[in-house]
């Protein structure tokens, strides 16, 4: 009895102390007018990311938000097919991660030879973002800069979508850039005692690609559709078809792309 | 010792010497636990002791190890930190380079986070709609000009034609400082600066060229600011390029920008000279016209006194270049200072020496019942352009949320046109002067009331002479002034505006995005118009007198004026928006002829509505209809004829006059451009309660023209614009559809009133390919039906135009195009069917290394010589022949500095 209670004791203070997850809630910014919400869960090494497939709805209440109102309501969007959401599952120690990306309204296992993050921490840029005391980090990416502020309060190597490594959790990460894309951490729960909302068995069960030939299909996609579009456009003196690559995303020049 | 030797020994030296002088590598590594337990997922960091700069961090694998690497050596912090565990701070002084420290942590510290996290500052809220990029990390030496710079920033597209784009949206302008000169023009400023001065460029999101209206105007507009590095004062940079042709016609081009930016002052010189056709001034165009007049709180931005000669060929769809016999000079200079920050000094001056000739023949045909004749006319016109311009803004903000504006402009536009004539095989020469002065200032105020309320007031004064003097130096005229010895007609007129107008608008924009705008608005307008048609006696003249026509001579001042009221509303919605508007104007008007004075007081109104709506997820819809009410224009109410050219005296219905019309415009769109079908389709009506049409009095010599005010004419239209990609071809083709009709009267001597209906049928089919291959074609047809019914019998002609462009592209450097064009014109009576073939070939080589580009370009391949142009009017037909400039062959060179 006394063994079975001092085990139970045990496995009681294991959990306190070590592999309690952690949950993040950030908010991407892709555009003026596109928010999305960002769950991140960080448990035993372990980070797993899940984006909406849904930009979120605005707020009517609060001020400003009319600022960048209709613009886009007004236009007509997109079709990019059946979008689902994104999940990212990075493990610690293995170079390779793995996220789900949709593709002509089909899902996808996309696994991604994610180059390591070498983080710049020489700054002495300090923002209190919420009450948290930041520090700058900046890591060059896929062909963009990448901006971070991290808190030293939560010493937790992780961050929003494939990003961390940073001494303390990031609380705002952006990208250099003309269109840059934010993340802001909105919320954190510690412990938190619920479940990484993924299917395991749903994603493993995915058509697999590399993230190589998942971005030359996306690739070619965009490019059809750029096509269309530049098919279309009034003629100008000198307009000649443009064929420049310019990426939605954060990643803009990819390992096997560099000459 | 050799000396090879020697130099070999001390490298041996040196190298075993190297671990003395180089910092010793210190590795820290160990075992985290707690309770004897391994731990995961700690951080461990190590500080200098002295200033607690943190060296380097790392987190604790699962098995609980950790390892650290410094090259740095004295006293260090190691920290070990992890959620629900006591930190742990150990002060050590590792001399090892191996040193071992295991830690043991105590459950405690952070048990519980759970918060919301409020971000004070968020991206793309106010204040953050500027995005601020440093120049020096997207360099990367190639660069020739701020364009290409633009082209390597992530989200900045840049067209091949230099137009910037952020996502799908051109910018409005680059500025400079703050300071712009160029406004949509921006291209002299991108192609021409070279990035060594660039310290940073901004986006500036959501812009508003009215920066109290920030924020109010439903803005989503984007503009560049470059900002400049403190030591880049006082440095000249810019380009030349010269174009000629060594071998056939002698033709020319060249240009010379140059520009020195300072924080303070700004400075921007061009100098242009060409004999190619161009027209040097369309290149300054942005720089002179400058403000929109779309913005609320503007008053008088299109008032000016009316062109009464004109001589210009008008051939729309046509490039004007190539009818231009010209030599064009300009000389223009820029400056803007900053004395103070709240204080802004805008200046621009420009000289443009021009001269200008144009061939046109001319044939026209008169053909209705007992009226059968033909004029012809072959003109030779040479022009002689003197122009002087000049613009001064200030720009002083009081404070922060009133911004005072002036603008003033100052203008000496004078022509000289000597026009070579032979009007129905009887020669004669014409000239034309226009003497013209301009002075136009306004005064604006903008107060920003609240973040969503602003009130803008305007006041504008205009001061315009533009008299002309008119004489042809043959007499014409027997049948309308009887049979005089006549060596000169000679007429002058004095055209003179005079223009005051006070406006205040108040704009708000309210928390769901409806918007509201109210204006209030007094202008006081008088125009004068003095005419004189005077016959000079010719030697033959029985008594040398000089004849004055009374009914060809004017003294006429229209005096106007109007207070109005505008208001305009607009609901938002999801799917879709409503604007109701509303204009009331009380209008007096006062007529003086000669003596004759006619006054007239009267309420006009306006409403009207728009709206938009997005019917489904790709189709929306547009409407707008409304009910107008207007006053005649100076123009309509001229009470005795005046001389417009060498055949038509026109005069214009000596009555003060409201017109009334109602419309209404559909527009429905499918898809967007870069769906495969996209499509538009528009219809439109209109009903002119009241307007004002003409009476002519044709003769083989001269036409009276007379106005008229007439009822109810009715104008419709069709159009339909369909859009297909074909993935087969990889292109997209495109299907043009259009029809016009429209029923109206008109009168002619002797006819009495005859009713219209004309119709026009357009089609066109085009198709451009989007190729991946470096090259790429764009072709197309379009034909047009025109046609004129009156009293049974109808008038008919189709013209047709074909193009076919041809784009090779050899990386960014090399780029290739042929354009070739066909225009056909139907037959006429007396004339075939004509086919005219254009080409022009064009190549650009650029040396980026150099900023230099080379050009080579060859027009009118064919070197088809003349163009005859066919049209079709309610009265007559009508062919112009214009000459064109012939084949010629150029090289030119660009250079940036």
């Amino acid at each position: 009895m006394n063994k079975y209670f001092l085990f139970f004791l045990f496995s009681l203070a294991t959990t306190v102390s070590y592999g309690q997850k952690l949950k993040a809630v950030y908010e991407y910014l892709l555009s003026p007018v596109a928010t999305f919400r960002e769950q991140v869960y960080f448990q035993d090494g372990i980070k797993t990311s899940i984006r909406d497939s849904l930009a979120q709805p605005k707020p009517q209440s609060t001020e400003n938000t009319n600022d960048e109102e209709l613009s886009g309501s007004m236009s007509v969007t997109l079709d990019m097919g059946k979008v689902y959401r994104n999940i990212v599952i990075q493990k610690n120690n293995v170079p390779q991660l793995v996220e789900t990306r949709s593709l002509k309204g089909s899902n996808y296992l996309v696994s991604d030879e994610f180059p390591p993050l070498v983080w710049n921490t020489n700054y002495t840029d300090v923002d209190t973002l919420g009450k948290h005391i930041c520090h700058k980090a900046t890591a060059t990416y896929r062909g963009t800069t990448l901006v971070a502020y991290y808190t030293n309060d939560i010493p937790v190597p992780a961050g929003p979508y494939k990003f961390g490594g940073l001494p303390g959790l990031i609380v705002m990460l952006y990208n250099e850039g003309a269109n840059p894309h934010y993340w802001l951490l909105k919320e954190i729960e510690y412990p938190y005692t619920g479940d990484v909302p993924v299917n395991e068995k749903y994603i493993h069960g995915l058509p697999k690609l590399s993230l190589e030939s998942y971005i030359k299909k996306d690739d070619l996609e965009t490019e059809e559709q750029m096509r269309v579009m530049m098919s279309k456009m009034p003629m100008m003196d000198g307009v000649n078809v443009e064929h420049k690559k310019i990426r939605g995303s954060v990643e803009q020049v990819y390992e096997w792309e560099k000459n | 010792m050799s000396g090879k030797k020697i130099k070999h020994l001390i490298g041996w030296l040196g190298l075993c010497l190297l671990p003395l002088f180089a910092p010793a590598q210190v590795a820290i590594h160990g075992k985290v636990s707690v309770k004897g337990e391994a731990l995961g997922g700690v951080r461990i960091d190590l500080r200098l002791a002295a200033d607690s700069r943190m060296l380097t961090y790392t987190f604790s694998d699962g098995q609980g190890n950790y390892r650290l690497q410094t090259a740095q050596s004295g006293k260090f912090i190691l920290q070990f930190k992890s959620l629900g565990t006591e930190p742990l701070s150990l002060t050590i002084a590792p001399t090892l380079a191996d040193t071992l420290i295991d830690a043991q942590m105590q459950p405690g510290g952070v048990q519980r986070l759970q918060e919301v996290i409020v971000h004070a500052k968020q991206p793309y809220l106010r204040g953050r709609d500027t995005l601020e990029l440093a120049v020096s990390s997207f360099l990367q030496g190639d660069e020739r000009n701020v364009e290409d710079l633009l082209r390597k920033i992530p989200g900045i597209n840049v067209g091949t034609d230099g137009s910037i784009k952020i996502g799908n949206k051109e910018v409005e302008k680059v500025m400079i400082e703050g300071d712009d000169f160029f406004e949509k023009g921006y291209r002299l400023l991108t192609q021409n600066m070279s990035v060594q001065p660039l310290e940073k460029i901004q986006v500036l999101q959501r812009y508003s060229n009215n920066k109290q209206l920030k924020g109010i105007e439903n803005s989503d507009k984007v503009a560049l600011n470059l900002q400049l590095k403190a030591d880049s004062k006082n440095q000249w940079l810019g380009s030349v390029g010269l174009q000629g042709s060594p071998i056939g016609s002698k033709y020319y081009q060249a240009s010379a920008n140059l520009m020195n930016f300072g924080k303070r002052n700004k400075y921007y010189l061009l100098a242009s000279a060409n004999n190619n056709g161009y027209d040097a001034v369309s290149s300054i165009n942005h720089l002179i016209q400058s403000g929109s007049a779309n913005e609320p709180g503007q008053i008088g931005v299109d008032i000016s006194t009316p062109t009464l000669i004109d001589n210009t060929p008008n051939l729309p769809n046509f490039d004007y270049r190539r009818t231009n016999f010209n030599n064009d000079r300009l000389i223009s200079l820029n400056t803007i200072l900053n004395p103070i920050a709240a204080f802004k000094i805008k200046w621009l001056g420009f000289a443009n020496p021009t001269k200008k000739s144009f061939y046109r023949n001319s044939v026209q045909e008169y053909s209705l019942e007992d009226i059968q004749f033909t004029t012809t006319e072959k003109f030779e016109f040479a022009r002689k352009i003197n122009n002087y311009f000049t613009k001064l803004e200030l720009q002083y903000e009081p404070n922060p949320h009133a911004t005072l504006n002036y603008t003033g402009t100052l203008g000496s536009l004078n022509s000289n046109e000597v026009g070579t004539l032979l009007f129905n095989s009887m020669a004669s020469l014409e000239t034309t002067k226009n003497k013209g002065y301009l002075t136009n200032h306004n005064l604006t105020y903008s107060y920003k009331l609240s973040d969503r309320k602003a009130l803008v007031s305007s006041i504008r004064f205009i001061n315009q002479q533009s008299p002309v003097d008119y004489s042809i130096n043959q007499y014409y005229y027997e049948d309308l002034f009887g049979s005089h010895s006549v060596s000169e007609v000679q007429q002058h007129i004095d055209n003179n505006l005079r223009y005051l107008g006070v406006t205040t608008h108040y704009v708000s924009r309210q928390q769901n995005g409806n918007f509201f705008e109210l204006g209030i608005s007094s202008t006081y307008q008088q125009q004068q118009f003095n005419s004189q048609l005077r016959l000079l006696p010719g030697p033959e003249a029985e008594h040398k007198t000089v004849v004055y026509p009374p009914e060809f001579a004017n003294e006429m001042t229209l005096r106007l004026f109007q207070t109005n009221l505008i208001s305009k509303y607009t609901v938002k919605h999801r799917s879709w928006e409503v604007t109701p508007r509303l204009q009331l104007c009380l209008a007096h008007s006062g007529l003086v002829n000669f003596e004759k004075q006619n006054r007239k007081n009267n309420l006009q109104l306006s409403p009207g509505l728009s709206g938009k709506w997005a019917v489904h997820h790709k189709g929306r819809l547009e409407t707008d209809l409304f009910f107008q009410q207007q006053n005649t224009k100076l123009t309509d109410l001229i009470p005795n004829y005046y001389t417009t050219g060498v055949r038509n005296f026109v005069k214009g219905m000596d009555n003060l006059a409201t017109l009334s019309s109602s419309g209404g415009t559909l527009l429905y769109t499918y898809g967007t451009m870069s769906d495969r079908f996209f499509a538009n389709l528009q219809i439109g009506h209109q009903i002119l309660f009241d307007y004002i049409g003409t009476e002519s009095d044709l003769n083989p010599n001269f036409n009276l023209v007379q106005q008229r005010l007439l009822k109810n004419k009715t104008l419709t239209y069709y159009k339909g614009e369909l859009n297909y990609y074909l993935k087969l071809l990889n292109g997209n083709i495109r299907l043009d559809v259009g029809f016009n009709t429209a029923n109206y009267e008109t009168l002619v001597a002797g006819l009495g009133r005859r009713q219209i209906r004309t119709n026009r049928y357009d089609y066109g089919l085009s198709f451009r390919s989007s190729w991946k291959s470096s090259f790429n074609m764009f072709t197309g047809y379009s034909l047009q039906t025109n046609s004129y019914r009156s009293e049974g019998s109808t008038n008919t002609l189709t013209n047709g135009q074909a193009f076919l462009n041809l784009f090779l592209r050899f990386g960014d450097n090399l780029q290739f195009s042929l354009k070739n064009e066909s225009y056909r014109f139907g037959a006429m009576p007396q004339q075939k069917a004509q086919t005219y073939y254009f080409s022009d070939f064009s190549v650009f080589y650029d040396l980026r290394k150099y900023k230099t580009r080379f050009d080579i370009t060859a027009k009118n391949i064919f070197n088809t010589r003349s163009f005859r142009n066919a049209m079709l009017t309610d009265i007559s037909r009508s062919t112009t022949e214009y000459r064109l400039l012939p084949r010629y062959i150029s090289f030119g060179i660009d250079y940036n500095f």
